[in-house]
């Protein structure tokens, strides 16, 4: 049983939106689905492509899926073969759930049911994220009061995605337990829900509420704005392939040794982080949608150019709009929300704000992140009712800027958490240039082994940086953030070296610029007016230009992590 | 109506096609590849008036060629050299026919000596190289010919032999890996984000400066703290050793494609005024070899018996390679060889 949970050998490499391979894989998908005549036949295969794609996250090549599971059963087993089964079960358990809460007779039994589902999907999911952390604590307080734990710590894999489905699965039981929802009668359409793959790993979070009533439609591939898809696909490219991984050399190299940076670099490598964390998971969210839409499919929206927000609440309206109106309507409002004392309000606002913190990742700096915003939630709360609305008014100009610093300022617990060890040993390493432009003569060389070691819950393998594992730090990291707001807010509290030169101020104000005209609507609708010819001429040079502006090597999503 | 819209796809299909390749083209002729091996094929193209011999190989040629040694062999013996040793780690064919003519381009100071390390055409890319720079910079129209032919040739020199459709297949995929690659150099991959990288952190970028190695001649010795072979790996080697030695020295020519590589590498140094010499490096291997009518000067250091110190396992880093001892012995002998050859002699 221990084997089964504790992952060893190699893991598969991620399949990544921005990857070729992704492409050839997506056009067998697509060309199938449109292909197919009944709508019951094209979810049919959209359940097993998108479990075969999951499954290539751990089992590697598409076409070397079902090879390797016959080999498998003959010997050994590639690592995590069986968690593509787990999300099968998670959906099994739901659509039992769905019907048994309808079928019930009394509140006491669709009680019963909400909590089973409860019980199991947040059982499975604190097993297989919290266990180090929770083991890890415990090992620490031991020893802290001296004693020797007398077990060997369990290394546990965590399955990717498994906090964004499990977090859709919930909120399809919530919902019919609500009666905002009639149980799903339809098995496949609640696994097509669960499982389907542009969304699965990194979300946004769909709500059972908009997406299965879209199961049930015929969809026709004329309805599809393949133009409209194939430019939001661009720019999502853009911005994770070039805008995010391309500041992540910035970012890394001052995180590898923040005490030897300057202020000036302090500040712009936590800028090019706020970009960088942004482009990534945005521009992820932007690729899964338009994936989405050439199938058929509206996801939600995830993101609404939250960094110009005026307040830390409008910022959580805008940021990860997918998971923070989750935490909302089944964490914030079920605790009682606004709904009493003031007191009480601050408690739910803390308390949702530490647990969204804590969904990122088993660690304190997590903790500490989402405790941060938890406080600019109450202060901003407090400002609304205590400040007269002339004085709002007044100093309305800084509440953008203010509230950027602020997130700037929260990131750097977020980041400091992380840090690149070489895999074999453990030991922190530096992989700056690497990850960046590695080259075979200047690569670290540790021996192939140093990705059997058994990676554990926050670990990632991350494919731009080979040889090395990302581990994330259960209880470390604080000395680090201390390091970077000291450097961030204490003026002569910071090293000697200097990260860039001012060209990289210049290269952050470009990028703030465009992003501004793309809020204001600026860049969204010239490329319409183009005929087809022009259009596709022209996204063949961008495509062109953005594989020349992107790093080589491949780097994981940040929140393939979580 | 369905062919209209067939027809009309293909168009959009072709207009993509046709604004990704002028964006490649305008790319490719505007920007150079990215520099591999910390820009040593540059540095030996500015100064070409430096240096009359290249030493092309892999890392049996980067850590055990010292360009030092070998002049001043050759100096005592009357035919003084400067040479460079222009090898990267994992180079085989047809990467190394990249890097000689990149090096040579533009020459127009004499060359005396090609030292090629003999190897065949390699199909398809080591995994830990893959989607890296390392990988991209050699991939153009030229060698993704060679690889073609490669793929496509039996893997015998004998007229008798056929094509085995098993390795047919998987060296086709193999190519299309290399087409994958081929690609991405044409849109110069990763190199707008290297200039960036250059132009906004130059001072980040150290690790990748110039590499010339300590005597400015492109040797490289591998860190003290790398050196070292013991163990069950020599065990191992000294076992293989000790089967390897009684056995007769034999040769191998590979496949039709890879001796035409050959051919194409001697044009390439005769082209600037100079003669290829091939060498087969001490490994426990059965070695390639140019074909006998070809004429080329081959200089086989991969027989135990008639090298003993270059397989004594005090003088090696591991089964594969030398350390710094067996390095410099090696350097020597080369010169030895190859000043026996050039006078018809037999090699030491």
């Amino acid at each position: 049983m221990t084997e089964l949970f504790a992952a060893s050998g190699e893991l598969a490499r991620p399949i990544l939106f921005v990857e070729l391979r992704f492409l050839w894989i997506f056009a067998g998908i697509f060309g199938v689905h449109w292909a197919l005549r009944s709508q019951r036949a094209r979810k049919l295969w959209l359940l097993v492509a998108s479990h075969s794609f999951y499954a290539c996250f751990f089992i590697g090549n598409p076409l070397e899926f079902f090879p390797k599971l016959l080999a498998g059963a003959f010997g050994e087993l590639p690592v995590g073969w069986w968690f593509p089964a787990l999300l099968g079960l998670s959906t099994l358990l739901d659509y039992q759930v769905g019907l048994g809460i309808e079928g019930a007779r009394s509140p006491r039994g669709r009680r019963a049911w909400l909590l089973l589902s409860l019980a199991a999907n947040l059982g499975v999911l604190g097993f297989f994220k919290y266990y180090g952390f929770f083991e890890e604590n415990v090992r620490a307080l031991i020893e802290f009061l001296n004693l020797t734990p007398s077990w060997e710590p369990l290394r546990i894999f965590l399955p990717y995605g498994i906090s964004f489905y499990t977090f859709q699965s919930l909120s399809y039981s919530i919902e019919v337990y609500r009666g905002q929802l009639p149980a799903e009668r339809s098995f496949l359409n609640l696994a097509v829900f669960i499982a389907f793959f542009p969304q699965l790993i990194a979300g946004p979070i769909v709500r059972a509420m908009s997406f299965l009533p879209q199961t049930r439609r015929a969809h026709r591939l004329a309805d599809v704005d393949v133009r409209g898809c194939a430019t939001l696909f661009a720019v999502g490219f853009v911005k994770k392939a070039c805008v995010a991984d391309g500041l992540a050399f910035f970012v890394d190299a001052y995180f590898s040794a923040p005490a030897q940076y300057d202020a000036w670099s302090a500040w712009a490598a936590m800028l090019c982080y706020a970009a960088q964390i942004y482009c990534d998971f945005s521009g992820y969210s932007d690729m899964a949608i338009a994936v989405a839409r050439l199938l058929g499919y509206e996801l939600c929206p995830n993101f609404d150019f939250p960094y110009f927000s005026a307040s830390v609440s409008e910022f959580w309206r805008r940021w990860h709009m997918s998971l923070s109106s989750w935490l909302r309507d089944y964490l914030y409002i079920p605790l009682g929300g606004n709904r009493g004392s003031r007191l009480f309000t601050w408690r739910n606002l803390m308390l949702t704000m530490l647990l969204g913190g804590l969904w990122h990742g088993a660690a304190w700096t997590f903790v500490a992140w989402g405790g941060m915003h938890g406080l600019a939630l109450i202060a901003h709360r407090e400002w609304a009712r205590l400040a007269s609305p002339s004085l709002r008014g007044a100093l309305r100009w800084l509440a953008v800027p203010l509230t950027f610093t602020w997130v700037l300022l929260a990131w750097v617990p977020f980041r400091a958490g992380d840090v690149y060890v070489a895999a074999d040993s453990g030991r922190p390493l530096r992989l700056v240039a690497d990850g960046f432009y590695r080259e075979h003569a200047e690569r670290p060389r540790f021996p192939r082994s140093a990705l059997e070691r058994a990676p554990r819950s926050g670990d990632w393998h991350d494919p731009g940086q080979p040889g090395a594992v990302r581990v994330r730090r259960v209880s470390g990291g604080f000395g680090t953030a201390a390091t970077v707001w000291r450097a961030l807010l204490v003026p002569g509290g910071a090293g000697e070296r200097r990260l860039a030169q001012p060209g990289l101020g210049a290269l952050l104000a470009l990028l703030a610029a465009v992003h501004w005209i793309n809020q204001r609507r600026g860049l969204a609708r010239w490329w319409r007016a183009l005929p087809d010819w022009a259009y596709a001429g022209l996204l063949g040079a961008a495509a062109a230009a953005a594989l020349f502006l992107k790093p080589v090597a491949y780097r994981a999503f940040i929140y393939f992590q979580f | 109506m369905g062919g209209l819209r067939a027809v009309r796809w293909v168009g959009i299909s072709l207009a993509f096609a046709a604004g990704f390749l002028a964006a490649c083209a305008v790319l490719s002729r505007l920007v150079s590849p990215t520099p591999i091996g910390g820009g040593r094929i540059e540095w030996v193209r500015e100064h070409a008036a430096d240096y009359d011999t290249l030493f092309v190989g892999s890392s049996r040629t980067f850590r055990q060629v010292m360009p030092s040694v070998f002049d001043a062999v050759m100096a005592e013996s009357g035919r003084p050299t400067r040479s460079f040793n222009l090898a990267l780690p994992g180079m085989r064919p047809p990467e190394d026919a990249y890097v000689i003519e990149r090096a040579l381009e533009g020459r127009t100071a004499p060359l005396r000596f090609l030292v090629v390390e003999c190897n065949p055409v390699r199909i398809g890319i080591p995994p830990e190289d893959r989607e890296t720079a390392r990988a991209v910079y050699w991939h153009d129209a030229p060698r993704m010919r060679a690889l073609l032919g490669r793929a496509l040739a039996p893997s015998s020199l004998d007229p008798d032999a056929s094509l085995d459709g098993a390795v047919v297949r998987r060296h086709l995929v193999e190519l299309a890996d290399h087409a994958r690659h081929w690609v991405w150099n044409a849109t110069r991959i990763g190199r707008g984000a290297e200039l960036l990288q250059h132009a906004l952190a130059p001072q980040q970028r150290a690790r990748s400066a110039l590499r010339l190695g300590p005597d400015g001649d492109g040797f490289q010795p591998r860190p003290p703290e790398r050196e070292g072979f013991g163990g069950a790996e020599r065990e191992a080697y000294l076992e293989a050793l000790r089967e390897a030695l009684p056995q007769p020295h034999r040769l191998r020519y590979g496949d039709a494609e890879s001796q035409a590589e050959l051919m194409r590498k001697r044009a390439l140094a005769e082209g600037h005024s100079g003669r290829l010499v091939l060498v087969a490096p001490p490994y426990l291997q059965v070695p390639f070899a140019p074909l006998p009518e070809l004429g080329i000067p081959f200089l086989d250091f991969s027989d135990p018996q008639r090298y003993p110190e270059l397989f004594d396992a005090e003088n090696r880093n591991d089964g594969g390679h030398l350390n710094a001892r067996g390095a410099a012995i090696y350097s020597r002998l080369l010169a030895e060889a190859l000043r026996a050859a050039l006078d018809g002699e037999p090699a030491p």
